[in-house]
């Protein structure tokens, strides 16, 4: 065991050195089509991520998920192609994407704007959308300094590595009724993605916002998103990861809420061989609000890791959480999930709620709530369930005459609808459409 | 319709029925009355496939075919209905998705086309209509969030709808105030006809009261120990099961 711990730091420190070699290349010859505004934070992010490192085996954060396939397939990947590739490939993909109408459709392919792929963006008084390759100097300060001041090692290697990506900018007392889609495509290239989207919502101004992965092949995606609501504003955030059984998937958003918002997520995780997935949500005014959601669902080997922090600095915040997984063969998921309670924020609300259905007696869940109060006048609720599916609904459904098979399908997919009903009051069209891809699944699942 | 013979059945190895010999003709309309603990469930279960019971000795057989073979899904197709004492609650189940798939399911097993979508809603307004049901009930998710009362309506509604050759209902009248009790029963007589017959497991008679059975039996030891017609619920009803229990055993 130790010995393999040890593996896994010498393999993930030599994957960093490939990187390093590959950045200072780079350097040296700097690529035309990276935005220049960009390289001095590219610099400063790769500092970072050489100082930081890959997480190590004993960090308790990655206690459960372990990243060493991820530095490799980056090392070798970024060997191979240093930029994001640009072949016109990527067509095939957007025939499976939900009938939405009048959506926003921005689309991106390893890493890169489309335009060919995507809606026009037409200037609209209040909705600003600039992928970063297209973005003046103004546009391009808003973007960096919107951008999360303490990086992760992910969000560095993520910005070290930066080409491109999308600012949604929406301009105080503006309501955006059009969903903004944004889709990121890895289309099978070696090629390691570092998708990026940087939402900004403004004094009372609403929008929502998909961020939508999908991928073939042995994809790497290393997605960070960034999302700052204003006072009095709402955001709708769908964090829709639909990539192949065979990629590797690692995203951050980071939010920040303020005074009177409402900042409500819905992630799903349906894709994947490792996926990890980090949300951390900072309540900085009074009365702001999160509300999180995520489904998962996995067979085979594949792993699924959500870490959730939710930061209350302000009185009257209020959180809640609703995690459900689904997990059949051999797969691991992992939910952790931190609340922590600064002084001062008297009176914040903080709920709490992790369920997992286990389809096979060898899938594993590790879930793991953590509180830190600071506070006295608080609320703070949380609870996590394990279980199988309830054999009395099974007799209960075959006795009406559902075959065995269907029965175990209705009931699986019976449990997912809690998280999937979040959606279908903003837009039935894509709640519809995570249905048909979960019943794609559910075959092989249940 | 229905022939048990000799039916022995345990559950965790704790032996529930033993010797039980009971048929039922085509059209026919029997009560089962009994004591706490006489078998009475678990004669339903057994009958409807549930897991968890272990039939260790004879036989029954469904129109002309053998049940206990079956999975309890394939006696749902071949008809066989049973209406549970505590219906379950299903959240993210759909009613209506529920009956179109089990309708379906069935079709496709007797080799017969999907039913007709048009048709079907039809047939479902006009079920539920009959047991006094909101349409409302008819999107929501099973049972989740029913008063007792409306499970028990949402039960013979979907025995309406399914229309099974044999139902057999598991203290349908228990929980039941008098109203709900009404609907129920005229639900079930509304469905009486000369080819569908009903057992009807109940500890009460006022159920018999709506529903006039053919046959009425005591069920106890795992064994019917007496039958009759309807008279026989009367003076169940008024003397207990003891002067039963006592002729049988001293008969």
């Amino acid at each position: 065991m130790k010995k393999n711990i040890q593996d896994r730091d010498t393999r993930s420190a030599a994957a960093l050195t490939t990187i390093e070699a590959v950045f200072k290349k780079l350097q040296a010859e700097p690529a035309a089509d990276i935005p220049a505004w960009l390289q001095p934070t590219r610099e400063k992010a790769f500092a970072n991520f050489r100082e930081t490192g890959f997480p190590r085996a004993k960090d308790e954060d990655w206690k459960y998920t372990n990243l060493t396939s991820f530095a490799e397939r980056s090392a070798a990947y970024l060997s191979n192609q240093p930029l994001a590739a640009t072949n016109k490939t990527a067509g095939n993909f957007l025939t499976d994407l939900p009938e939405t109408e009048n959506e926003i459709r921005i689309v991106f392919v390893n890493g890169l704007h489309r335009p060919d792929l995507s809606t026009a963006i037409k200037p609209d008084s209040g909705l600003k959308l600039t992928p970063y390759s297209t973005a003046d100097s103004s546009t391009s300060e808003e973007i960096l300094h919107q951008q999360p001041a303490d990086p992760n090692v992910l969000i560095a290697l993520n910005t070290a590595f930066l080409a491109d990506g999308l600012a949604v900018q929406v301009a105080n007392d503006k309501k955006v009724e059009t969903p903004i889609h944004v889709v990121f495509i890895s289309d099978g290239q070696p090629c390691a993605t570092q998708p990026r989207l940087s939402i900004d919502i403004g004094f009372n101004a609403h929008a929502f916002v998909i961020q939508h992965h999908i991928s073939t092949g042995e994809s790497l995606t290393n997605a960070v998103t960034s999302i700052n609501c204003a006072e009095q504003s709402q955001l709708l955030f769908v964090r829709l990861q639909n990539e192949s059984d065979e990629s590797i998937h690692v995203a951050n958003q980071v939010v920040r809420v303020a005074t009177d918002s409402l900042f409500t997520s819905i992630g799903i995780d349906f894709g994947g061989q490792l996926a990890r997935n980090d949300l951390a949500v900072d309540l900085c005014g009074e009365q702001a609000r999160a509300n999180l959601y995520g489904l998962f669902m996995i067979n085979g080997q594949r792993h699924v890791d959500n870490h959730l922090q939710i930061d209350h600095h302000a009185a009257h915040t209020t959180s809640q959480e609703n995690y459900r997984g689904i997990l059949s063969d051999t797969a691991r998921g992992v939910f952790n999930g931190k609340i922590i309670v600064h002084a001062g924020a008297d009176g914040t609300d903080a709920q709490m709620s992790n369920r997992n259905l286990l389809l096979s007696e060898r899938a594993e869940i590790n879930t793991k709530p953590e509180l830190e109060i600071y506070t006295d006048d608080i609320k703070c609720a949380h609870g996590a369930t394990t279980g199988q599916l309830d054999m009395h609904a099974m007799f209960y459904l075959r006795a009406r005459g559902i075959p065995e098979a269907s029965a175990r399908m209705m009931l699986v997919s019976a449990f997912a609808q809690e998280i999937i009903d979040h959606l279908r009051s903003a837009t039935p069209a894509l709640a519809d459409y995570l249905n048909l891809q979960m019943n794609k699944q559910l075959p092989d699942i249940a | 319709m229905l022939n048990i013979d000799n039916l022995h059945a345990t559950a965790a190895d704790t032996k529930i029925l033993k010797g039980l010999n009971l048929s039922i003709g085509t059209g026919e309309v029997h009560a089962i009355m009994g004591p706490n603990g006489s078998g009475k469930s678990t004669l339903a279960h057994v009958l409807a496939g549930r897991d968890g019971y272990e039939v260790t000795d004879g036989s029954v057989t469904f129109l002309d075919s053998e049940l206990l073979d079956m999975l309890p899904e394939e006696r749902a197709w071949h008809g066989i209905f049973l209406g549970f004492q505590y219906p379950i609650e299903i959240p993210g189940v759909n009613n209506t998705y529920l009956l179109k798939a089990a309708l379906n399911a069935r079709q496709k097993f007797h080799g017969e086309p999907e039913i007709d979508a048009a048709q079907f809603l039809r047939v479902i307004k006009d079920k539920a209509r009959l047991m006094q049901m909101e349409q409302s009930f008819l999107n929501r998710s099973v049972n989740e969030g029913f008063s007792g009362g409306e499970k028990k309506r949402n039960e013979i509604f979907q025995m309406a709808v399914l229309e099974p050759r044999l139902a057999i209902l598991d203290e349908t009248d228990s929980g039941l105030d008098i109203d709900a009790l009404k609907i129920v029963a005229a639900g079930i007589n509304a469905l009486r006809s000369e080819d569908r017959s009903f057992l009807i497991v109940t500890h009460y008679q006022r159920l018999l009261d709506y529903i006039e059975p053919d046959v009425v039996h005591v069920l106890a030891g795992g064994q019917i120990i007496k039958s009759g017609d309807k008279s026989l619920a009367l003076e169940l009803e008024a003397r207990g099961y003891d002067w039963v229990l006592e002729e049988t055993s001293s008969a």
